[in-house]
């Protein structure tokens, strides 16, 4: 077969210009992630879609915005039900096409082989028009699916892809119509020209059908759709020599054929499980509620425009658990604020918080749409998270919990820049709370001295009156009930010591509660007390 | 073929899931010693009971239809233990080939299924005889319907027409079929033709046909043979599935025929455990309003193998019955009688009186006052309401609902406010309840206001040292015999108050 022109550049993936960034682009670590809970979503991802190289490209941030527009352009145009089916009906001929393929080199009988490659080109003569029709039917905007379609449609155009499907489909109906009778006893098998008559089975059922009480179950044996075993390939054999004339067209058919499989559409095919898999994603996290938008990602940040917003975020980890009512939070860091500080009561969402707007920068950095209402951000290179693990206590560390904060720390300030998010969870919660504050003091002074975008959950609120600079955020609560916590994350200064007294108080712990439970008289008068 | 011994014409499932409450009803009622009594040992009995018991019939000719068929059992008790051990021999039938049966080849489980029904058409022959036997013994129109039946589908032309299809499922001729040429070239689409045990002209008419191209596997290829082997279980897929399938259903006849026949041979030992205690039964019957004389509670009689006291009621138009009184003078008792016996009567067994007129409810519920409310770490009254609330989610207009002592875990005056409340909101919406109580306050004020209606029976005092059990009819008494024992159950302080 020959290839069509233009075939070689075409990707879903990374945009044509500038062409694309020959280094490798370093892998965000394994941690990060995980903090993130991003990284068992990613992982099933990847599960479920082996062999595409899928892995690499979730764990890989793109370093520029083009990449990341034409990503997302791409899902733009998937957003349209006819292309999102299209496209998947397309893959899954492609997938189909490469096993049959497989299969065929792999079979000894030369007639099985034979059938497995009609079928093959059957479905492979299918896929291609109905994606160009697909595609020129809807409106298509992406560049990637653009250069798709007018690949294929060349390629549909070519007389040589249209014999070859003509002859297939020629070919394929006379062997269908082929019949026989086929007998076995004992080893011997026989096989007659012959045709089908009633089914016997239906006989047996129809004689014992009145003792009936209830639909059977089956008791169908299942089989895997392995390949043709050499019985079955010898009874096609002579099949064969009943039918040798069609048997023979069937070779030379073939023979020319081969390699009717444009590479070009192959490495579309790999690519479009990326677009696939995060809009699986999407689909579920939408069942619960959640929106998803195109994240306006810029290389710079124009005049008048904020430095990071995010409207009405989710976080994905928490909604795909299913867990939890999703309650959307904002983010707003204005003009010269780089720090955000999140204080407020416990089980308040404030970790959820950091995981909500860690992942969606991650996200949009993957060119992934974003469960969110709205997001705007610069071009961010990587997010690193700081979060506060239980197994770090116990490790048995001579600085103990705090050396291993500050060594964890230490080693994220060496690798941040002006274009890094980093998610710091409850640091330094091992020391006194002078201590903490002085040293929180000290890690955000390096922080904003790299220009890094920081948010820091902690019980330290001295941290969130550093000055215009920070972003202090607070869990909110229920103005009727302070110790029912609303999940949302607001800006306000940080909130004091009420919760706790609100708490105690359901409880009958104040102090005037306690005086007030223990009798003068010690007697036990109470009846609904007793047992 | 329907087996409809216990309904005209519904099919008895004994699987059919218990009603949510089920545990509570036969943890109150002490259902356990009914069920062990009516299994006299044996488990599939007992399951048959206890899903008779909890699916209760809600018409008056169905409770009748099974009335009549018991009437037949106590006549003819060894025909119907003869036709009960006739079922469980098809099920034998099985029993020995079962490993071989399920989730084999194709090939193999066509084989067993085969000999299955080889031996379940010997089964089914002599239940033909058993029946043409039976027939002008019985009575009942449910046993009149299954003769009959049994003697019209399977006649001779019926028997001849079974074993002519076991005959060819043997296939003596080999396995022949027609096939198409499937995806990468598998034999597909095959349709097996009939294996032909008298009219092998066919099959030669066929074989002759030419051109003939065939070919042997050597003895010893053992690949070849297995791949052999494979196709054909493939072709017979169908075959052996539609002869499995037919196995199935003929199991599945003489399924349903052991379990409604165990659902009378259980009542056979229900009664003869009964009468062995002295203990009057009779046949209910349905009315409107609940009409009960010396009704006593079965499973009490079960354990201490005598007659229990009876006692009776009788309303005019009243959907409350109020006990209260003296403790160990028979109140719960009699409440687990009411229960117990509404349970027997709806499905269709004698029940525990000399005389008993019911209306049909629809589910009977349950709230006890648990002792064991006191180990959970919630309050009692928390736990007493969450029951109740569970039993209101549930409960609907005609059903029944049997309270004992509810509410008593908090102070009178408060249980009293909830359980007059509760009352009359459950009786308003249509439930008929048997309200067993200490609260004096709300049986009181039940009383007094006359909202809703009700019958008052009251245990009599322990006087004289012996005690009677013997419930009468008469206002509620102001004095708690019960407080301090309860309080020394429930570890409350009540009596001080």
């Amino acid at each position: 077969m020959t290839r069509i022109d233009g075939a070689g550049t075409l990707s879903l993936l990374t945009a044509p210009d500038p062409p694309p960034d020959p280094g490798a682009r370093p892998r965000t670590a394994p941690q990060h992630l995980a903090d993130l809970h991003l990284d068992r979503l990613l992982e099933s991802l990847v599960r479920d879609r082996d062999h595409h190289g899928l892995d690499e490209i979730l764990a890989a941030p793109l370093r520029r915005v083009a990449d990341v527009d034409h990503r997302l352009d791409v899902f733009d145009d998937l957003g349209n039900e006819a292309i999102a089916t299209g496209l998947r009906d397309f893959s899954d001929a492609i997938g189909s096409t490469r096993r049959l393929v497989a299969a065929a080199e792999a079979e000894e009988s030369s007639h099985v082989a034979e059938g497995l490659l009609l079928e093959a080109i059957d479905r492979y003569g299918r896929a291609i028009p109905a994606l160009v029709e697909v595609l020129q039917r809807e409106p298509v905007q992406s560049a990637g699916l653009v250069a798709l379609r007018d690949l294929a449609r060349r390629h549909a155009g070519s007389a040589a892809f249209q014999l070859l499907c003509r002859r297939n489909r020629e070919l394929g109906r006379r062997l269908q119509e082929v019949e026989y009778a086929v007998r076995i006893r004992g080893l011997k098998v026989t096989v007659t020209p012959g045709r089908s008559r009633a089914d016997y089975s239906e006989d047996v059922l129809a004689t014992f059908e009145r003792f009936r009480q209830h639909d059977a179950t089956s008791h169908l044996a299942r089989y895997r759709d392995v390949g043709v075993g050499r019985v079955e390939a010898t009874i096609l054999d002579l099949v064969a020599q009943l039918h040798r004339e069609l048997f023979s067209e069937v070779a030379a058919h073939l023979d020319h054929a081969r390699g009717f499989l444009d590479p070009a559409f192959e490495r579309v095919h790999h690519e479009l499980q990326f677009f696939f898999a995060w809009r699986s994603v999407m689909d579920e996290a939408r069942t619960r509620g959640v929106r998803f938008c195109r994240p306006r990602v810029r290389e710079e940040t124009a005049a008048g425009e904020p430095w990071l917003r995010i409207d009405g975020g989710s976080d994905l980890g928490l909604v795909l658990t299913g867990a939890a009512a999703i309650v959307p939070n904002d983010l707003l860091l204005n003009g010269r604020q780089r720090t955000a500080i999140i204080s407020g009561p416990n089980q308040g969402g404030k970790t959820t918080f950091l995981r909500m707007v860690g992942g969606i920068c991650y996200l949009a950095s993957l060119g992934c749409p974003v469960p969110a209402r709205s997001a705007l951000l610069r071009m961010p290179t990587e997010v690193f998270t700081h979060f506060e693990r239980a197994e770090d206590r116990e490790r048995d560390n001579p600085g103990g919990a705090l050396e291993d904060d500050l060594l964890r720390i230490r080693e994220i300030l060496h690798a941040v820049t002006d274009r890094s998010v980093v998610v710091i969870n409850e640091m330094f919660s091992s020391t006194s709370l002078a201590d903490a504050a002085q040293l929180g003091d000290l890690i955000l002074r390096q922080l904003e001295h790299r220009g890094a975008t920081t948010l820091w959950v902690t019980f330290v609120e001295d941290l969130a009156r550093r000055g215009p600079g920070t972003l202090s955020l607070v869990g909110r609560t229920r103005p009727d009930d302070p110790t029912a916590p609303t999940f949302e994350i607001v800006p306000a200064p940080p909130s004091g010591r009420v919760h706790a007294t609100a708490l105690a108080a359901r409880y009958g712990l104040r102090g005037a509660d306690v005086i007030a439970r223990i009798p003068a008289g010690g007697a036990h008068a109470d009846p609904g007390s007793a047992g | 073929m329907k087996v409809h011994l216990m309904h005209p014409e519904l099919d008895f499932d004994v699987e059919a899931p218990p009603p949510a409450h089920a545990a509570d009803l036969e943890q109150d009622l002490q259902l356990h010693l009914m069920w062990d009594a009516m299994a006299g040992g044996d488990d599939f009995l007992r399951a048959v009971s206890k899903a008779a018991t909890l699916q209760p019939l809600i018409d008056a000719d169905a409770i009748r239809y099974r009335q009549d068929a018991f009437g037949d059992c106590l006549r003819h008790p060894e025909e119907v233990r003869a036709l009960y051990a006739l079922s469980l021999e098809a099920r034998e039938v099985n029993r020995g080939l079962l490993g071989l049966f399920r989730g084999g080849r194709p090939g193999s489980n066509l084989s067993s299924s085969t000999r299955t029904l080889s031996g379940l058409v010997e089964v089914i022959q002599r239940l033909r005889a058993q029946c043409a036997q039976n027939r002008p013994l019985f009575a009942s129109s449910a046993f009149l319907g299954f003769f009959d039946m049994v003697a019209q589908e399977l006649d001779d032309a019926y028997m001849e027409e079974l074993k002519e299809r076991l005959r060819e499922l043997r296939f003596p001729g080999g396995v022949l079929m027609s096939a198409r040429v499937g995806q990468g070239g598998r034999v597909e689409g095959q349709v097996l033709r009939r294996g032909l045990s008298r009219n092998r002209r066919l099959l030669s008419r066929i074989a002759l046909k030419r051109p003939v191209h065939s070919f042997t596997l050597p003895e010893r290829d053992e690949a070849g043979a297995n791949l052999l082997e494979d196709l054909r279980d493939r072709s017979l897929n169908d075959v052996s599935n539609a002869a499995a399938q037919a196995s199935d259903h003929v199991q599945a006849f003489f399924a349903a025929l052991r379990t409604e026949l165990a659902f009378y041979l259980a009542q056979l030992n229900l009664h003869a455990a009964l009468t062995a205690s002295d203990a009057p039964c009779c046949a209910g019957i349905v009315r409107d309003d609940l009409d009960v004389r010396d009704l006593y509670d079965p499973c009490l009689a079960l354990r201490v193998a005598a007659a229990p006291v009876g006692n009776g009621v009788t309303l005019h138009g009243e959907s409350l019955v109020v006990i209260t009184g003296a403790n160990h003078g028979g109140k719960s008792t009699f409440l687990r009688a009411l229960g117990v016996a509404q349970l027997m009567f709806q499905a269709g067994l004698l029940v525990p009186a000399r005389g008993f007129a019911a209306p049909v409810s629809g589910m009977l519920f349950t709230h006890w006052a648990r002792e064991e409310d006191v180990e959970l770490e919630r309050g009692k009254l928390d736990d007493e309401l969450a029951r109740m609330s569970v039993v209101v989610d549930r409960i609907r207009s005609g059903d029944l609902l049997l309270c004992n002592e509810s509410f008593s875990s908090t102070n009178e005056a408060e249980g009293s406010e909830l359980a007059l409340d509760l009352t009359r909101a459950l009786v308003a919406a249509g439930v008929r309840m048997r309200f067993v109580t200490h609260l004096y306050d709300f049986a009181h004020r039940l009383q007094g206001s006359g909202d809703p209606p009700a019958v008052f029976l009251r245990a009599p005092r322990d006087e004289g040292g012996e005690r009677s059990y013997r419930l009468e009819q008469g206002d509620p008494l102001p004095t708690s015999f019960g407080v301090d024992l309860f309080d020394r159950r429930f570890g409350t302080r009540h009596a001080r108050d």
